[in-house]
C-alpha cells in the first residue's frame, strides 16, 4: 500500500547523515559527464532559430524558399507548420514557438531551419526573407501602462496587477512620527548558467519523440511539448537531468520547441546549443522591478504601515511573471509586524526582453527595498539596524503583513541574533578600517525570510520510489533535477540514513519522464524539502513490503514493524541483511517503496492574490562588509557573515556551497550585473558587458549555520536554495551607506552610480 | 560565424617580413590570437588572410641592453608580469600586463598584439608610454622606430604600415630615482576592459622633487594621451605627502582628456573617474619616498 505523509510530520532527528562528497563530483570534475548539449546521434541535423529583427513589428510574410533551397537544409518551418498549439508557457502560454503575424522581441522566432551542419544552418538562417512592418517599441513599464500606449498584446499590457490590503494606511501614515517614501530600482539580471540553452529533439521508430534538454522539470516539459505537437504525453519522453546550471532560466521551455517541431517534420535528431550571445538576448531574465514604499515608523521605531507599488517588467510574454508579482507583494513588508499594508503590483508587458522565474522569484528585489528603508528609519530614529528588526520581527502563530496566520516555523529572530553575534557584526569597528584615506569601509546586515514551495492553489507535489535491486543494492527514483545545487547527494544521503546503508549502496535516476517518478518542479527552494517527504514516505512504504513480503498474507500492511539497522532490516522474522532481503524477496518482484506527499498549504487564498500565501519559508540574515573607493566609485565586497537556518543539514559542505553561490549572484546584483536593453535592444550580450563576478571578486565568509526542525519535514528540513542570495542584495548598498553615507536606491551600485552619488553633478 | 579565409604562417623573421610586404592590406596578423579570434567570430575582420607569426623566435624574449630593456613582440603579459627584469627595470609595464584580461588570455596575448591592435583601453599602452618606449617595426626594406606616443593615430590604426610587423619595443632601465605605478578602473577585479587607466612614471631629484614627470592614460581619447599640463603641476608640487596636494595637481587631467559615453561608463564619468585614478596612483607611488608634512 503506498503511503501519504502526515503533513504535520513527525521529525525523525535521530537520522544520521554520512557526510560524503557530492556524488556527481568527480565525473563532473573529469568532464565524464554528458550533459545533453553533450550528446550526438547518427543522422543527427543542427538547428538555428531564425529571430525577430526588430523588437516590435508585425509579420506581413515569411518567404522560406531562397533558405529551403541552400544545398544541406532539410527544413525550414514556419508558424503554419505547428502540428498543434503554436504557444507555451506555464502560466498563460501566450509565447509562440514560432510567430506567425507579430513579434514582441529580440529573441522571438520567426522561423526554424534544421541542416546537415550548424554552419549551413546559420547560412540558410540568414535568407529566410521576413517582412516586418515596424511599431512602436514599448520600453518602459509605467508609460505602458497609459490608455494610449501601444500595445504589446491584444489584450493589452497587464500581465497581471494585485492589490492587497490589510488595516488602513492612511491611517497608519496618520499615527506615524517618521515616513520613510523612496522609489527603488532593481537590475534585469541573467542565469547565465554555464550551459546555454541546449539540447537535441530524438524522433522514435515507434513514432514517440525523445527530448533530451537539460531543464527543471522534465513532465511539465512533457506536457507542454504534446500541446505544441498535438501528441499523446505519453509519446514524448523528457530527459532533463544533468543540467549544466538553471537559476531559474530552464523552468520554462526555452529550445525544446522548436527542437520538437524539427525533429517531427525531418524524422531524424536535431539539435542545437545557443551561442552565449543569442542566450543572453533570447533567454529569460530577472524582472526589473520598479518599487515605490513608503513606510511610516514609530519613534521607538515599531512600524505602523507601509504602502507599496511595484512595477514589474514583465518583458514579452507572461510565463512565471504573475507568479513572481504575487511572490514579490507576499514580501515587500518582509516578515515584520505592520498592522497597516497596501501592497500592490504591477506587472507590464514590455518589448524589453522576456522575463521569467529566477532565484529569489521576486523577493530580492522587495527585500532591498524594505531593508533599506528600515535602516534609514534606525538612523533618523538613532536606533541601530538590529534594534529596529528585533522591534519588528514576527514570530510563529502571529498575523503575517498580508493578513494570514504564519502556523510554521519563523525564524527571523533565530538569524537576526546569530548575526548580531557573528565575527564580522561583533568586531565590526576593526573591520572598517581602511587602509587609504580615500578607501571607506561600511558593514551592514539585512534579513530575509522566502516563502518556499508553489504556493496556494497551484498542487504541490512530489513522489519517490525505492527500489531494492536484486544484489541487495537500492535505486532511488525521484525526478527532481541536479543543476548544480547539489540535492542528488542530499536524496542518497537522506535515503542512505533511513535505510542505514552507505549512501554508495543508492543509486539515484531523477529527471527523466520514463524511469523517475514526477517529484514536481527543481525550484522555489522546494527540492530538498520535498524529497525529505517523499524519500520517508517511501522509505515507510518500503517496510511495509517487507513485512508483507516476510509475512506473507498475515500482514496487516498498516503500521509496519520494520525498522532499518546497520545495513538491513528488523523483520518479524528477525534481522535481515538487504542482500539477503533481496535474495529471498526480490528476485522476481519487485520491491519496491512508493512514497507521495503533497504540500501543507494555506487553508484560504489572499483574497485577489492567486498562490498567495506560502505556508513554508526559509530563513536568512547576512552581513556584509564593502570598501568604497570615493575616488572612483568602485566598491568591493571583501567580507560576508551567513547565518541559514537550514532547519537540518543533511551535508555541511553543499549547504557552505550554497551561501558562497548566492553570495556571489547575490553580490552580481547588487553591484555590476544588468542585461542592458534601449529601444528593445540588447546591449549587453556578452560577458565583457554582462559583467557577473570572478573569483577575484568573491568576498571571504563566515558561515552560521542554524537546525530549527521544520514541523512539516520528517526530517526536518527547510529549502535554501534562494535566501542565500536574498540578505546580501540590501546588505551590500547599506554598507556602502554606511562606509560613506550616501544612500543606494538604484541597483547594480556599478562604480559610476557610487561616484555620481558620493560627487553630485558639477559644471565643468 | 568565422568566416573562410586563408592562413599563412611565418616561421622565422624573414618569412613573416616577407609575406607581411606581399600580403600588405589583405592580412590580419595573428600573435596570440586573443583580439582576432573574437573579431573574427563577431565578423568584423576585414582582411582575407590571417598571418601566423607566433612561431617567429625572434620575435620572443626579454633583454636588457647597457641601460635599455629589449621586449620581443611575441612576449606574452604572463612573461611580462613575472620577468624579474621587467619587475626590476619596469615595473609599471609588469603592472599593467597583470591587469589584463584572466590568466588565459596573459598566457596567450602579447604586447606587440597589445600594441598593434591600437585599442584605446589597451592596459600596457599608457606603461610603454610613461618608459618612453620605442615601437619597432620591422619590414623587408629594414627598421625603424617610433616613440610609443607617436605610435597610435586612432582607435584601431597606428603608424605601422601594410608591409611593416610590430618585431618589439626597447625602452630606458628605471633608474633609483625613478618610481612609477599603474592603475585600472574596470567593472571588476579581473577578465574587464578599462574604463580609464592610467600610468604614472616620476624621477625625483634633490630633496625628492618631481624633475620628470610622466602620465599617461587610456579609455579616455581616441587613443592613449599624455597629460602633459598635470605632468608640470606635479613638478611643481612640493616633496611633502599631500593626499589635497596630490588631488589638486590630479584635477588637471579632466582638461586633458576627451572621452566618449559607451555601454562602460559616460564620458562626464570617465573625466572625473581619471582624476581620481591618477590622485590614488600618484599618491601610492610618492608615499614610499615622501613624508607627510
Amino acid at each position: 500500500m503506498d503511503s501519504l505523509s502526515d503533513t504535520t510530520g513527525t521529525t525523525r532527528p535521530s537520522l544520521q547523515f554520512e557526510q560524503i562528497a557530492r556524488i556527481d563530483a568527480r565525473d563532473k570534475a573529469s568532464g565524464r559527464t554528458r550533459y545533453m548539449s553533450d550528446l550526438s546521434f547518427p543522422g543527427m541535423l543542427y538547428a538555428t532559430f531564425v529571430r525577430s529583427r526588430f523588437p516590435h513589428a508585425l509579420i506581413r510574410r515569411v518567404d522560406t524558399s531562397k533558405a529551403l533551397a541552400l544545398p544541406g537544409v532539410v527544413a525550414v518551418l514556419t508558424a503554419a507548420d505547428v502540428p498543434g498549439f503554436n504557444g507555451f508557457g506555464i502560466v498563460v502560454p501566450d509565447m509562440p514557438v514560432i510567430c506567425g503575424d507579430k513579434v514582441r522581441y529580440l529573441g522571438d522566432t520567426v522561423a526554424l531551419v534544421a541542416a546537415e551542419s550548424g554552419r549551413i544552418a546559420e547560412q540558410a538562417a540568414k535568407l529566410v526573407d521576413v517582412d516586418y512592418e515596424e511599431l512602436p517599441v514599448v520600453d518602459d513599464p509605467v508609460a505602458a501602462l497609459l490608455p494610449n500606449a501601444p500595445k504589446v498584446h491584444d489584450k493589452g499590457n497587464i500581465c497581471l496587477h494585485t492589490l492587497i490590503a490589510k488595516g488602513d494606511v492612511e491611517q497608519g501614515f496618520r499615527e506615524a512620527d517618521l515616513i520613510i517614501d523612496h522609489e527603488y530600482r532593481t537590475p534585469r539580471q541573467a542565469h547565465v548558467p554555464l550551459e546555454t540553452e541546449s539540447g537535441v529533439a530524438v524522433p522514435e521508430a515507434d513514432g514517440s519523440l525523445s527530448m533530451y534538454a537539460g531543464s527543471q522539470y522534465a513532465f511539465r516539459d512533457q506536457l507542454q511539448l504534446a500541446r505544441i505537437l498535438g501528441m499523446n504525453p505519453r509519446m514524448i519522453h523528457v530527459v532533463s537531468n544533468p543540467v549544466g546550471g538553471g537559476f531559474g532560466s530552464k523552468d520554462e521551455l526555452t529550445i525544446q520547441g522548436g527542437l520538437a517541431l524539427l525533429a517531427m517534420k525531418t524524422g531524424r535528431p536535431v539539435k542545437v546549443s545557443l551561442s552565449r550571445e543569442e542566450s543572453l538576448v533570447s533567454g529569460w531574465k530577472r524582472h526589473p522591478f520598479i518599487i515605490r514604499m513608503k513606510t511610516g515608523f514609530k519613534k521607538d521605531g515599531t512600524l505602523v504601515a507601509n504602502d507599496v507599488v511595484c512595477y514589474e517588467d514583465k518583458g514579452a510574454y507572461s510565463s512565471l511573471g504573475g507568479p513572481v508579482l504575487n511572490l514579490a507583494l507576499e514580501h515587500a513588508s518582509s516578515l515584520y509586524r505592520v498592522p497597516n499594508t497596501r501592497h500592490e503590483g504591477w506587472a507590464v508587458f514590455t518589448n524589453n526582453g522576456t522575463c521569467g522565474a529566477m532565484r529569489g522569484f521576486g523577493v530580492p528585489q522587495v527585500l532591498f527595498a524594505i531593508e533599506s528603508n528600515m535602516n534609514e528609519a534606525a538612523e533618523k530614529l538613532g536606533l541601530d539596524s538590529v534594534t529596529i528588526r528585533h522591534r519588528n520581527v514576527l514570530h510563529q502563530g502571529e498575523v503575517s503583513p498580508i493578513g494570514h496566520t504564519l502556523r510554521t516555523g519563523v525564524s527571523m529572530d533565530l538569524v537576526l541574533d546569530a548575526i548580531e553575534r557573528s565575527d564580522l557584526w561583533q568586531r565590526r569597528t576593526e573591520y572598517k578600517r581602511a587602509e587609504r584615506p580615500w578607501l571607506k569601509r561600511g558593514v551592514a546586515l539585512a534579513i530575509a525570510p522566502q516563502g518556499a514551495g508553489l504556493g496556494l492553489g497551484i498542487p504541490d507535489y512530489g513522489g519517490a520510489y525505492i527500489d531494492l535491486e536484486k544484489d541487495g543494492t537500492f535505486t532511488l527514483r525521484i525526478g527532481l533535477v541536479e543543476y548544480g545545487q547539489g540535492t542528488h547527494t542530499g536524496f542518497v544521503q537522506m535515503a542512505a540514513a533511513l535505510l542505514h546503508v552507505h549512501p554508495s549502496r543508492i543509486r539515484l535516476i531523477a529527471g527523466q519522464t520514463r524511469d523517475s517518478v514526477d517529484a514536481g518542479p527543481a525550484t522555489a527552494s522546494r527540492s530538498t524539502y520535498t524529497a525529505s517527504n517523499a524519500i520517508a514516505a517511501a522509505y515507510d512504504d518500503f517496510c511495509n513490503k517487507v513485512e508483507q513480503a516476510v509475512d506473507g498474507p498475515d500482514s496487516t500492511g498498516v503500521a509496519s514493524s520494520c525498522t532499518s539497522r546497520d545495513g538491513g532490516m528488523e523483520t518479524p522474522a528477525g534481522f535481515r541483511s538487504y542482500e539477503q532481503l533481496a535474495e529471498d524477496y526480490a528476485q522476481e518482484v519487485l520491491l519496491r517503496g512508493e512514497g507521495y506527499f503533497v504540500w501543507p498549504t494555506a487553508d484560504r487564498e489572499i483574497p485577489g492574490a492567486a498562490g498567495l500565501p506560502h505556508w513554508i519559508y526559509s530563513f536568512a540574515a547576512q552581513a556584509a562588509l564593502v570598501e568604497v573607493n570615493t575616488l572612483t566609485g568602485e566598491t568591493q565586497l571583501l567580507r560576508v557573515a551567513t547565518a541559514l537556518d537550514t532547519g537540518c543539514t543533511i551535508n555541511r559542505e553543499q549547504v557552505e556551497a550554497q551561501i558562497d553561490g548566492g553570495v556571489a549572484q547575490g553580490q552580481g546584483f547588487a553591484l555590476s550585473e544588468d542585461t542592458l536593453i534601449t529601444k528593445g535592444q540588447v546591449r549587453s550580450k556578452n560577458f565583457s558587458t554582462y559583467v557577473i563576478p570572478t573569483v577575484q571578486d568573491v568576498p571571504s565568509h563566515e558561515y552560521i549555520v542554524l537546525e530549527n526542525p521544520e514541523g512539516t519535514s520528517p526530517l526536518g528540513v527547510r529549502g535554501i536554495g534562494e535566501v542565500t542570495m536574498v540578505p546580501i542584495i540590501p546588505a551590500i548598498p547599506l554598507a556602502i551607506h554606511d562606509a560613506t553615507g550616501v544612500w543606494v536606491r538604484h541597483l547594480p551600485a556599478t562604480p559610476e552610480r557610487v561616484y555620481r552619488l558620493l560627487h553630485p553633478m558639477m559644471d565643468e | 560565424m568565422i568566416k573562410e579565409l586563408e592562413y599563412e604562417v611565418a616561421h622565422n623573421l624573414d618569412e613573416a617580413l616577407a609575406l607581411a610586404a606581399t600580403l600588405g592590406e589583405r592580412k590580419r596578423v595573428v600573435a596570440g590570437g586573443t583580439d582576432v579570434v573574437v573579431r573574427l567570430k563577431e565578423g568584423l575582420i576585414r582582411e582575407d588572410v590571417l598571418l601566423d607569426i607566433s612561431g617567429v623566435e625572434a620575435l620572443r624574449g626579454i633583454r636588457e641592453e647597457d641601460d635599455w630593456v629589449h621586449v620581443g613582440a611575441l612576449v606574452t603579459h604572463d612573461e611580462l608580469a613575472l620577468s624579474p627584469v621587467i619587475q626590476q627595470s619596469a615595473p609599471v609595464l609588469a603592472a599593467a600586463a597583470r591587469t589584463v584580461g584572466g590568466p588565459q588570455i596573459r598566457h596567450r596575448g602579447t604586447i606587440g598584439g597589445n600594441a598593434a591592435n591600437a585599442s584605446p583601453a589597451g592596459d600596457t599602452l599608457p606603461a610603454l608610454v610613461v618608459l618612453d618606449a620605442l615601437v619597432i617595426l620591422g619590414s623587408v626594406s629594414g627598421q625603424r622606430e617610433v616613440p610609443a606616443l607617436d605610435f597610435w593615430t586612432g582607435p584601431g590604426r597606428s603608424v605601422c604600415r601594410p608591409d611593416e610587423l610590430v618585431t618589439g619595443f626597447r625602452f630606458p632601465k628605471m633608474g633609483v630615482d625613478d618610481v612609477a605605478g599603474f592603475r585600472k578602473l574596470g567593472s571588476r577585479r579581473a577578465m574587464t576592459i578599462a574604463t580609464a587607466n592610467v600610468a604614472v612614471f616620476f624621477r625625483l631629484g634633490k630633496g625628492g622633487r618631481i624633475t620628470h614627470a610622466r602620465i599617461a592614460s587610456g579609455s579616455v581619447a581616441p587613443t592613449v594621451v599624455r597629460l602633459s599640463k598635470t605632468e608640470e603641476l606635479f613638478r611643481q608640487l612640493l616633496p611633502v605627502l599631500s593626499l589635497a596636494a596630490v588631488r589638486g595637481a590630479a584635477q588637471m587631467a579632466w582638461k586633458e582628456v576627451a572621452p566618449i559615453d559607451d555601454l562602460r561608463a559616460t564620458a562626464l564619468y570617465r573625466k572625473e573617474a581619471i582624476v581620481g585614478l591618477l590622485t590614488e596612483t600618484a599618491y601610492e607611488v610618492l608615499r614610499g619616498r615622501w613624508h607627510e608634512g
